[in-house]
């Protein structure tokens, strides 16, 4: 598609600048006055300006259809919840598995080579070391969703942030807020938000942890729904997803728990949001003692989120 | 019933403030000073060297605003497009200075077609322009500019 439109680009410059010049060549000549009070100067010129506009509205509409539109994903959580390896395991999954009218690609150089890097690692078993602070990594891919002439284009981005400056939400960082950050502007703008939570954290004792992530988190929401200037009486359209990470360590009957420690949050979301959900996420599946990496990644839930989330965007 | 408004967000908003109006104002208040002098409205108002200048200036805007984007490739696809519509804005402006002041001189009248016709195309190539504007801001997600 590029080079077809840099041929029509040059054509449209051509053509203007040469219009142009014929009549500004014109003017300086003493025949000017009677060539230009003749009609077929009238309709040469507007020939060729015609001719420019559709060579420069044909540009600007193959741009438009070329390119699907974006759809803008932001995944916001506290240091350690597991964001970047879900993002991974999330790429594989959907690049590797068969999903029914849902084609998924890794798209750019530095996605698959992140991407590849991170899962390799996995595979052998080690950790991905945390997100260094302030360093903001997207994670690209194109997709198609539906089937025959309902199939959809789209260029999924998803913004992985080091989740520092959820902490700086509760004043422990020096005029870092979250919502000064320029990840929060990309938060703002995008389409689809994941909250990321680890559900170690909470089925653990201390209550003033518990309330931490989850004041950080409904501070968060809170400052979203400020900034997207939603009216009070409406509720967000933006879905918000709340994926309670490392589901694997949490057993069946202890869900309920939790997701009623999270109770404020849940009752924010419900509220304020049109299109809220709860996905209970396991990116490597079981793991060993110590929290070691086994051998094999079996991960569970990964990929509803995206999938509920390109299905609402259709 | 659907709210066709919904999408016109506080972002949208300001960068159509800025990327669009701003560099329209100039037109515009031109257009509206000589309606209210003439008592007429229509198209006769508009005048195309002032569109087109203001036309170049909107282009330039959105062009800039194109290169925030985080995806290169469309970034660059989408600053060459108004790249081009700068270029275009900017010879449609010499063409309508020259015929406007040939309009003045005693011959003037017989260039009168050619001015009104390039008033008409600089409205649809105008308009067909903020159209492709408003719809790729909406699209690909430009962000304002700080001013």
């Amino acid at each position: 598609m590029k080079r077809p439109l840099d041929t029509l680009r040059l054509a449209t410059l051509l053509i203007t600048a040469l219009t142009t010049i014929f009549i500004l060549v014109l003017f300086l000549s003493d025949k000017f006055i009677g060539f230009a009070s003749n009609q077929w100067l009238t309709i040469v010129t507007m020939v060729t300006l015609f001719a420019t506009f559709l060579s420069f509205a044909t540009q600007l509409l193959a741009t438009q259809f070329a390119n699907p539109a974006s759809l803008t994903i932001s995944l916001l959580g506290y240091p350690y919840s597991g964001k970047t390896v879900f993002l991974t395991i999330l790429f594989n999954e959907l690049a590797t598995r068969v999903f029914p009218g849902f084609v998924f690609s890794p798209y750019g150089s530095e996605t698959i080579e992140k991407v590849t890097e991170d899962l390799n690692r996995l595979m052998q078993g080690q950790w991905l070391p945390p997100t260094p602070p302030d360093t903001l990594f997207f994670y690209r891919a194109n997709a198609t969703s539906g089937t025959d002439i309902f199939k959809r284009k789209h260029k999924i981005e998803i913004g992985d942030y080091a989740g520092e400056h959820l902490e700086t939400l509760e004043g422990k960082g020096d005029n870092q807020w979250l919502h000064k950050s320029s990840y929060f502007k990309f938060v703002v703008q995008s389409e689809v938000i994941l909250l990321a939570i680890d559900s170690k954290i909470m089925m653990s004792e201390d209550s003033n942890k518990l309330s931490i992530v989850e004041n950080g988190m409904l501070a968060a929401m809170q400052l979203l729904v400020s900034e997207k200037g939603v009216d009070i009486s409406r509720k967000m359209k933006t879905p918000v997803a709340l994926l309670l990470m490392k589901s694997d360590l949490i057993s069946d009957n202890k869900r309920p728990e939790i997701e009623q420690r999270l109770s404020r949050l849940v009752i924010y979301c419900h509220n304020h949001c049109s299109n809220f959900k709860i996905f209970w996420v396991s990116s490597v599946g079981e793991v060993g003692i110590e929290n070691s990496l086994l051998g094999k990644i079996t991960p569970e839930g990964v990929v509803d989120p995206i999938l509920w989330a390109i299905k609402l965007s259709r | 019933m659907k709210n066709i408004f919904a999408w016109a967000t506080r972002d949208v908003i300001g960068w159509i403030s800025k990327s669009i109006i701003l560099p329209l104002a100039p037109f515009l208040i031109g257009a509206l000073i000589r309606g209210l002098i003439r008592r007429v409205f229509n198209e006769t108002i508009f005048d195309p060297s002032e569109l087109s200048f203001s036309m170049g200036m909107l282009c330039l805007l959105v062009s800039l605003s194109a290169n925030t984007l985080n995806d290169k490739s469309l970034a660059s696809s989408l600053a060459s497009n108004f790249s081009v519509g700068i270029f275009v804005f900017a010879s449609l402006f010499t063409l309508a200075i020259v015929f406007e002041e040939l309009t003045s001189t005693p011959d003037g009248k017989a260039f009168a077609d050619i001015v009104n016709s390039i008033r008409w195309i600089t409205l649809i190539v105008s308009s067909f322009t903020i159209i492709v504007a408003i719809l790729s801001k909406h699209k690909f997600k430009l962000e304002s500019f700080d001013l």
